[in-house]
């Protein structure tokens, strides 16, 4: 599903003393089928901008396309429950996404509250489960004493669950030891090349999301500063380290080895590919 | 939706009422609604109507939030038009009524607007001062008062989480009639206090960790003074409440009253 911004603007607190603008006259797509990246500094716009793409927040100006729903401010959402089912939304903290006493009861709520047959629920809640490689025992459990890793795969659990087009995950590594990053990376990786899922990460561990990223779109100050794929934005070291926007390490190396050999280096963006092409060459 | 809510809504801008001593505040509220409560004369009705202006005008605060604060109480309105219909009272005696909860709900939302919960709470403690004199522990009361006021804000951001999470799967809070807004809202009770529970034991243990405690002498920090326009403010209603004792206890109010009914209102 392709999302759209055109023109859009929001503010907080408008037409008060205290008004922030958090977003200025944005305009980008964020193509389907495809991993999209969102980087930049804090309290560059990110979680108002994702927030924006499942009708939590309406733009305060300029209008969002999400598929075929038309996103604009003071107009009513036609079928706000579609949309957000459409869109699934894992929270920065997953403890702010936990209301309910078991991870099952957690799963299930969107569904049971819009009344599904109970048999389909839990077919849901089992394949949810699969999905994010985790056994039918965490079923029963309280999500809120899982270790960080667990609640983060249960979030993301109890978004697949309504089989969403869209998965939004706002800052997924943060909080992760190692191995946890990696299952997580693996798992996005799956949700794009075996159920055909649109991801949006927000990140700052943009060393980690470099890896398995396609499209990289970078806010700066509310504005879009970048658009486009992850090598031809990231390679743009200079404007982004003003800017307060890390440049993965893989990038940095890859730029100053294209720049002294001139050789197209983009392709690459592991350190196990990066290895073998090293020893290709030495 | 659950944004109205009266407590706990500071507005930091900077104001001659945001530098008014919180004591002061409060002792005016006190009397004010003293007056208020007591009074049946219109135009001691019409001196506060111009004192609440005046101070709602110098508070600085977009006038847009005091409209939203009216508009909050209009279930309350609607309830107290409809009884006293029901019972027969003189239409005038209604109007009054509706005048005076508007006139109490846009003085203390001038209080709460314009000063911090814990400035609220100073005041308090210094508004119940006189009965440390009887043995009452007043600084622990105060202190019970700040728990519960601080609480709020928690109790809303809890709230709003929530109810974030679950508008983020699927429930639409805003557009979906009275029924859908009453199955969302059960939907909402039960987490909201399961989870605020949970929350206010982390706060418990993060005070206990810091030596707040209920038995700790604590000190005060004050950044405001009792300055001239303390005195002055809090005379001025002392003078309206005086005002009205003159003219109803010692009978002298009728002939103004007579004057504002027969040709100001017909």
């Amino acid at each position: 599903m392709e999302i759209k911004f055109e023109n859009v603007s929001y503010s907080y607190l408008a037409g008060t003393p205290l008004q922030v603008d958090a977003l200025k006259d944005i305009n980008l797509t964020i193509e389907a089928n495809k991993i999209n990246a969102l980087v930049g500094p804090s309290g560059s716009g990110k979680s108002t901008l994702i927030e924006l793409i499942n009708g939590l927040k309406l733009p305060t100006k300029g209008t969002v396309y999400v598929g075929e729903h038309k996103l604009k401010n003071n107009i009513r959402i036609v079928n706000a429950n579609k949309l957000r089912f459409e869109i699934g939304f894992v929270f920065q903290n997953p403890e702010d996404q936990f209301f309910q006493k078991t991870v099952k009861k957690e799963i299930q709520f969107g569904m049971k509250y819009f009344g599904y047959k109970t048999d389909k629920i839990n077919q849901r809640v089992e394949d949810a489960l699969k999905m994010v490689g985790l056994d039918n025992t965490y079923a029963s459990r309280n999500p809120f004493e899982l270790s960080g890793g667990e609640k983060r795969k249960v979030a993301i659990a109890s978004v697949l669950a309504f089989n969403p087009d869209v998965i939004v995950l706002d800052e997924p590594t943060n909080g992760l030891d190692t191995t946890s990053k990696e299952s997580l990376v693996k798992l996005i990786k799956t949700l794009k090349e075996k159920y055909n899922k649109t991801i949006i990460v927000v990140s700052h561990d943009v060393d980690v999301i470099y890896k398995f990223v396609d499209n990289v779109i970078i806010l700066s100050n509310g504005k879009v500063l970048f658009q486009g794929d992850k090598y031809s934005v990231f390679k743009n070291i200079d404007i982004l380290t003003k800017n307060g926007v890390k440049v993965p390490r893989i990038v940095e190396f890859l730029h100053k080895t294209e720049c002294k050999t001139g050789k197209y280096l983009g392709d690459i963006d592991n350190v196990e590919d990066l290895t073998k092409e090293i020893i290709q060459n030495v | 939706m659950y944004n109205n809510v009266l407590l706990s809504r500071y507005f930091p801008v900077k104001s001659k009422m945001h530098d008014m001593d919180p004591f002061a505040k409060m002792l005016c509220t006190i009397i004010f609604i003293l007056t208020l409560v007591i009074t049946n004369s219109f135009s001691v009705i019409l001196l506060l109507i111009i004192v609440d202006l005046i101070m709602l005008l110098r508070s600085n605060v977009p006038l847009r939030l005091y409209g939203k604060t009216i508009k909050s109480t209009t279930p309350v309105l609607l309830i107290v038009i409809i009884t006293t219909l029901l019972l027969g009272i003189d239409y005038i005696l209604i109007l009054f009524w509706i005048i005076k909860i508007i006139l109490i709900v846009l003085y203390t939302s001038i209080l709460t607007f314009t000063s911090t919960p814990t400035e609220i709470t100073y005041g308090f403690q210094k508004v119940l001062a006189p009965l440390k004199l009887i043995g009452i522990p007043t600084s622990r009361v105060a202190l019970d008062l700040t728990m519960t006021i601080r609480y709020i804000p928690i109790m809303i951001e809890q709230t709003q989480r929530i109810k974030k999470a679950q508008a983020s799967r699927g429930i639409d809070y805003d557009n979906s009639g009275l029924f859908g807004r009453m199955k969302a809202f059960f939907s909402l009770i039960g987490p909201v206090f399961r989870i605020s529970n949970r929350r206010t034991n982390e706060l418990l243990t993060a005070m206990e960790i810091r030596m707040y405690t209920v038995y700790n002498k604590r000190t005060s920090y004050r950044t405001k003074f009792w300055g001239f326009k303390d005195t002055f403010i809090v005379f001025l209603h002392l003078i309206i409440l005086i005002m009205f004792i003159y003219k109803e206890v010692m009978g002298y109010g009728s002939l103004l009253d007579n004057f504002f009914v027969r040709w100001i209102w017909f």
